[in-house]
């Protein structure tokens, strides 16, 4: 390319990059929102079904190597999540039922209401046929089958994206319990590292964690409270730093999600 | 090629990069545009593919054109001084963009999805070497 095309270009250049900035700045005050909406509606069931051929492709694939093997692994996986949320449920309830007896007369909090949500993406974030005309709101919580996923952090008029607990910018405030003990065993953060693995930091030495243990969100930093998130899959060895580190699996297969549950207070 | 056949296939690209493909392949096709095109197509190109982007993946409007104008006319003013048909140009290109686009983007040093692109781009590059194209007009033509 010669300098006069430079030239040339670079006044095009200049003047699409002012429509993209006009663009930002009108979507941004969400000036033509419907339209877009109207926009998106038919790409929306377009994803939608890519989507889901691509779920069953791959469901269909991994199923044809040992059908019968495979379909108990699904079964026990799903009954493995069941009784992680059941245990989870229990402690709560033994939490709770010890403070009532102790502050008699106490409030207890506004019991959570659900909103369904089907999932059109799942790549680095999480695309849900739900938006702001629905009542969705930026900093809600998202779960599937009582398990936290995410929490959504772009919404549209139509659709909404969530970011996802595995996100390497995730930082969750979370406690460990121990199954079929009451009370919190420690203290942590809970850092996204890929899609099948979170780590659990800043827990200090003197705190007991080990395989198996449940983490829940703590309900700090506008996390709700006492939503499972995972199972404590390994602890890190023991080493001279002031804090332990543990592995944390998600208790839900992400590429599985079809419908999702956005919490709203 | 004509440019709207192009822009469907930015289309087709942008669903399953939004429904489940974890890579920018769109990224990919409007810098391997802007690598046979060096004029002002493979600017208008550029925008109208991050358009498709954002209306597909939701979200604001207007950021993807953003980042894809820019790295067009950053390959558009090298490819004025430097030879850019290079077997190693498109993929070194494509790393850099991709990771910067990630960081911008979400943040996050995704060096995963930045290599996988890479990888594409070079198999592309081998596939232009291999099968020239040839252009005449608004169209290409693959020498095969």
């Amino acid at each position: 390319m010669k300098e006069p095309g430079i030239k040339k270009n670079f006044f095009l250049f200049l003047l699409l990059i002012l429509v993209s900035v006009l663009f930002l700045l009108l979507s941004r005050q969400n000036w033509f929102a419907s339209f877009l909406g109207f926009l998106r509606r038919p790409l929306n069931s377009l994803e939608s079904s890519s989507l889901a051929s691509y779920q069953g492709t791959f469901g269909n694939l991994s199923f044809s190597s040992d059908n019968q093997q495979q379909t108990k692994i699904f079964e026990l996986e799903g009954r493995l999540r069941q009784l992680a949320v059941e245990q989870n449920k229990l402690s709560l309830c033994q939490d709770e039922n010890d403070k009532l007896k102790r502050l008699l007369g106490a409030s207890l909090p506004a019991s959570w209401q659900f909103m369904d949500a089907k999932v059109l993406g799942i790549t680095d974030r999480i695309k849900i046929a739900r938006g702001s005309r629905d009542g969705v709101k930026q900093g809600m919580m998202v779960v599937a089958e009582d398990v936290l996923v995410g929490k959504v952090v772009e919404v549209d008029s139509s659709t909404s994206l969530v970011q996802m607990i595995t996100n390497p910018n995730s930082k969750i405030p979370i406690v460990v319990k121990r199954p079929g003990n009451i009370g919190v065993q420690a203290k942590g953060l809970l850092l996204g590292q890929s899609r099948q693995t979170l780590i659990l930091d800043k827990v200090l030495q003197v705190e007991s964690i080990q395989k198996g243990d449940l983490v829940t969100t703590s309900g700090d930093e506008s996390w709700l409270p006492d939503l499972l998130v995972g199972q404590i899959k390994e602890v890190m060895p023991k080493s001279a730093e002031v804090y332990q580190k543990a592995s944390v699996s998600p208790l839900i297969n992400y590429q599985d999600l079809k419908i999702v549950f956005i919490i709203i207070q | 090629m004509k440019i709207y056949l192009i822009l469907l296939l930015v289309l087709l690209f942008a669903i399953l990069q939004v429904a489940f493909l974890p890579f920018n392949l769109v990224l990919l096709l409007v810098l391997f545009f802007a690598v046979l095109d060096q004029s002002y197509r493979s600017l208008l190109m550029a925008f109208y593919s991050g358009l498709i982007l954002d209306l597909t993946r939701g979200g604001l409007l207007g950021f993807s054109p953003l980042i894809f104008l820019m790295t067009v006319f950053i390959l558009l003013l090298y490819s004025a001084r430097f030879e850019t048909s290079r077997w190693f140009f498109l993929p070194i290109f494509v790393f850099l963009i991709s990771t910067i686009e990630n960081l911008i983007r979400f943040q996050f040093f995704n060096w995963k999805q930045a290599l996988v692109l890479t990888i594409l781009a070079a198999l592309l590059t081998w596939f232009l070497k291999s099968f020239p194209i040839q252009k005449s007009g608004q169209d290409f033509r693959l020498k095969i």
